[in-house]
């Protein structure tokens, strides 16, 4: 199987399927930021196509400096839950095409319950972290709700780790017990705190 | 705190949409998304808002696109049994419409499926469609689906069913272990009433380029009888472009007009206005031959705000763009910007398209000044950060590119439709309506009713059609003059201040559309949605009867090459549809 690297590098040159298998790849990951970000549903759908036709639309300037393409798609990410109505207009009708892609659940009740239980779930969850001072909630976003680590998460938001370091320390300051723990299982060790 | 982790399945997409969402970002990204935008003929822009309201009325009228892709020699569908009890059927295509009956038949469903030419439907009255009580909670009628990939019936119990879908929600099994057991559609045989069946009906439609490429499926639930499908012509121009009933009219349809006309006077009006189009001489003889193009020239207004008091945008922290979102804001200023398009379309479908920035004006002067004062910064669109923009001899900003028109190589054959409708009043409203006639006289249903709303939208759409002959247009007004109920207005002004009456109404939150025409040319002069009154106005910060899209017709021609429009002042020749009222 390709790794990132490569389907990136095919990807800038303008090899569609190649960016299609980084899609299938990362596409459920940034959801699930988005998810968290924005606790809406449509929002994080709409979020999560914006940031693959992004990085198409600037695939010949963005440039690949890990392994993995996460960091790379959780700071286009982090940009457009930030000002997400910007670029949301910019692909209107592209977003509309992958919008009504592919079967919409059935309208079973059950499936839907599920739905607005977990739309609860991350509004109750999330609700400490999203009322932190932007810098310092990007920071502790990307570490609660993606599997970046330290490093990964000053790539994706351009930031020396120092400053992704010191930033934490503020938030677990303001939060105390609130600051969630992170998914320590795949930090490596020389990144802890 | 060590809170679990809420589980998020379901709310991601599963294997199935993940597929098709690939397919459709890289339809898109192959288009061109993130270039300019190609914005298209008004006839593509009506298409994708009609296709909007579709979308929006799934619940009733649902429908799932298929991909018709895929190996030639595979069948077009595979049943399989699904875990639980029951079977799984996998539908590739709709092309064995008999086979997949008998399939859902011996699973223990009745059905009837239907595979429909493009641009054909099923003759009205077809069925009765109805609702299915499901065990354990919820009902469960028309459902709406998107493609393209393989769509999944599963036919067996509920409650298998829901085991299935819990194990995977929880995660105790994943996709590819659970097969098929998690169909898209379940239908459990106990569920319905014995006078209860399923109605699959699908046609191709365009995907990805092919005119044919992919398909659109209704799947509805029926009550009692089931009539067999008998195809007729959908009616061209409708508002839907997939040829299924109309979405026009409904109860929040309320006909937008002067109160003080009589039913009398709006259908001598009327009446007069196809008797102009009967003696008008200035029609499009045929779509362009080879070589040739159709020219097209609109001027199209957007209702936007400039907010530069709102939050910042971007990292270098620029006032915000003109934007339709930030209307209602405290600080927005509301402005029309309108920019003359013209396009020529290639008998192949291909076009070329060049947008140039007219001028902005500003709902106030005071905020006019302001703009100008700040250097007047275009709207989005224009901005040549975003867009590549160039600048005419006027110093005018300007977009030209090469893009494809909607319906791709079929776009003449297409209007090549309009030629076959009837050119007598009933037999037309009746021919777009899908009714038989039967030899006897129904009476027309009034405008603020489903079918009439539907009736008075598709006749405007054809009178908008440069290639509708001049015995059509007079048919099409006389249609509408004896329909009981339109929104009738004159001496209304459009985007390019030319005066006429109109046609209009309201559809919900005092959003409405209205067209405008010429009584003395019966020309149509513009097509507009509006904002006709509360509590669209107080949202948008804007005076009743503002347009929030208007497009004004100007110009429509056959031509020799790409370079050639038609004259300002070219009012004679026998190609051109704007009126001698122009005014710049």
């Amino acid at each position: 199987m390709a790794n990132d690297l490569d389907l990136w590098e095919r990807t800038r040159s303008g090899d569609t399927e190649a960016f299609g298998d980084l899609y299938e790849r990362h596409a459920r990951s940034v959801q699930s930021y988005c998810l968290w970000r924005t606790a809406d549903l449509q929002a994080a759908e709409d979020a999560t196509a914006t940031v693959f036709l992004e990085i198409w639309r600037k695939r010949q300037r963005l440039k690949l400096t890990t392994d993995s393409a996460s960091p790379l798609l959780l700071g286009i990410a982090n940009n457009i839950v930030r000002r997400h109505w910007r670029r949301q207009r910019r692909h209107s009708d592209a977003l509309n095409r992958i919008r009504n892609a592919g079967p919409t659940p059935s309208d079973f009740e059950a499936e839907a319950i599920a739905r607005v239980d977990a739309i609860q779930q991350l509004r109750d969850g999330g609700e400490a972290i999203r009322g932190l001072p932007r810098r310092e909630r990007e920071v502790l976003a990307l570490l609660a709700w993606s599997d970046l680590s330290y490093a990964e998460i000053a790539e994706a938001l351009r930031l020396p780790l120092g400053t992704v370091r010191s930033r934490l320390a503020r938030a677990r300051e303001r939060l105390g017990a609130a600051f969630p723990d992170p998914p320590a299982a795949t930090k490596p060790a020389e990144d802890s705190l | 705190v060590t809170k679990p982790k809420p589980d998020l399945s379901p709310l991601l997409p599963d294997d199935v949409i993940l597929k098709a969402r690939r397919a459709a970002l890289i339809d898109s990204v192959s288009r061109g998304a993130g270039r300019p935008r190609p914005k298209s003929s008004w006839r593509r822009h009506r298409l994708r808002l009609a296709l909007g309201s579709a979308v929006a009325l799934a619940a009733v009228a649902a429908a799932l696109i298929l991909s018709a892709s895929g190996d030639s020699t595979s069948k077009a569908f595979a049943v399989v049994p699904r875990e639980g009890g029951g079977v799984t059927i996998k539908i590739f295509s709709l092309e064995d419409p008999s086979g997949l009956e008998q399939a859902l038949e011996d699973a223990g469903m009745r059905a009837q499926v239907n595979w429909l030419p493009a641009g054909t439907v099923c003759r009205e009255p077809h069925y009765t469609p109805s609702r299915v009580h499901i065990p354990g909670g919820g009902t469960m009628g028309g459902m709406s689906m998107g493609g393209p990939g393989v769509v999944t019936i599963g036919v067996g119990p509920t409650k298998s069913y829901r085991e299935s879908f819990g194990k995977l929600r929880r995660g105790e099994l994943s996709q590819s272990e659970i097969g098929d057991s998690v169909a898209n559609i379940n239908l459990d045989p106990a569920a319905f009433r014995p006078d209860q069946s399923v109605v699959l009906t699908g046609s191709p439609v365009p995907y990805n380029g092919d005119p044919e490429g992919g398909s659109i499926t209704k799947f509805d639930v029926a009550k009692g009888t089931v009539k067999p499908c008998e195809p007729v012509p959908a009616p061209p121009g409708g508002n839907n472009p997939h040829g299924f009933p109309g979405t026009g009219g409904g109860p929040d349809y309320i006909p937008q007009g002067d109160r003080g006309l009589s039913r009398a006077a709006v259908a001598a009006y009327l009446h007069h206005a196809a008797d102009a189009a009967r003696g008008s001489d200035a029609q499009l003889d045929g779509p362009p031959r080879q070589g040739q193009f159709l020219y097209t020239k609109t001027i199209e207004a957007h209702l936007e705000a400039w907010d530069p008091d709102g939050p910042p945008s971007g990292s270098t922290g620029k006032p915000r763009y003109f934007t339709d979102r930030q209307l209602g804001s405290e600080t927005a200023m509301p402005a029309l910007w309108l920019v003359t398009k013209e396009v020529w379309t290639a008998r192949d479908g291909t076009t070329r398209e060049r947008e140039t920035l007219d001028r902005v004006e500003f709902l106030s002067n005071a905020h006019q000044r302001r703009w100008e004062r700040a250097g007047s910064p275009p709207p989005f669109e224009f901005d040549p950060a975003e867009h590549d923009v160039g600048r005419d001899g006027a110093g005018r900003l300007v977009k030209d590119y090469r893009a494809t028109a909607f319906r791709g190589k079929r776009e003449f054959k297409y209007l090549a439709r309009l030629s076959r409708l009837p050119t007598d009043p009933e037999a037309l409203r009746l021919a777009i309506e899908n009714r038989d006639n039967g030899g006897g006289l129904v009476d027309p249903s009034p405008a603020a009713t489903q079918r009439g709303g539907a009736t008075v939208e598709t006749l405007l759409e054809i009178l908008r059609e440069p290639l509708a002959s001049a015995s059509l247009r007079a048919a099409a007004f006389d249609a509408l003059a004896e329909i009981p109920g339109v929104g009738f207005e004159r001496g209304v002004i459009d985007a390019t201040g030319r005066r006429g009456d109109a046609i209009g109404w309201v559809r919900e939150r005092g959003f409405g559309r209205r067209y405008i025409f010429d009584p003395r040319t019966s020309r149509l002069l513009a097509q507009a949605e509006m904002i006709f009154g509360p509590p669209s106005t107080g949202e948008n910060g804007v005076p009743a009867g503002t347009p929030f899209r208007e497009t004004a017709y100007l110009q429509a021609g056959i031509v020799d090459s790409t370079e050639e429009a038609i004259d300002e002042g070219d009012d004679g020749g026998p190609l051109a549809t704007a009126s001698s009222t122009d005014r710049k």
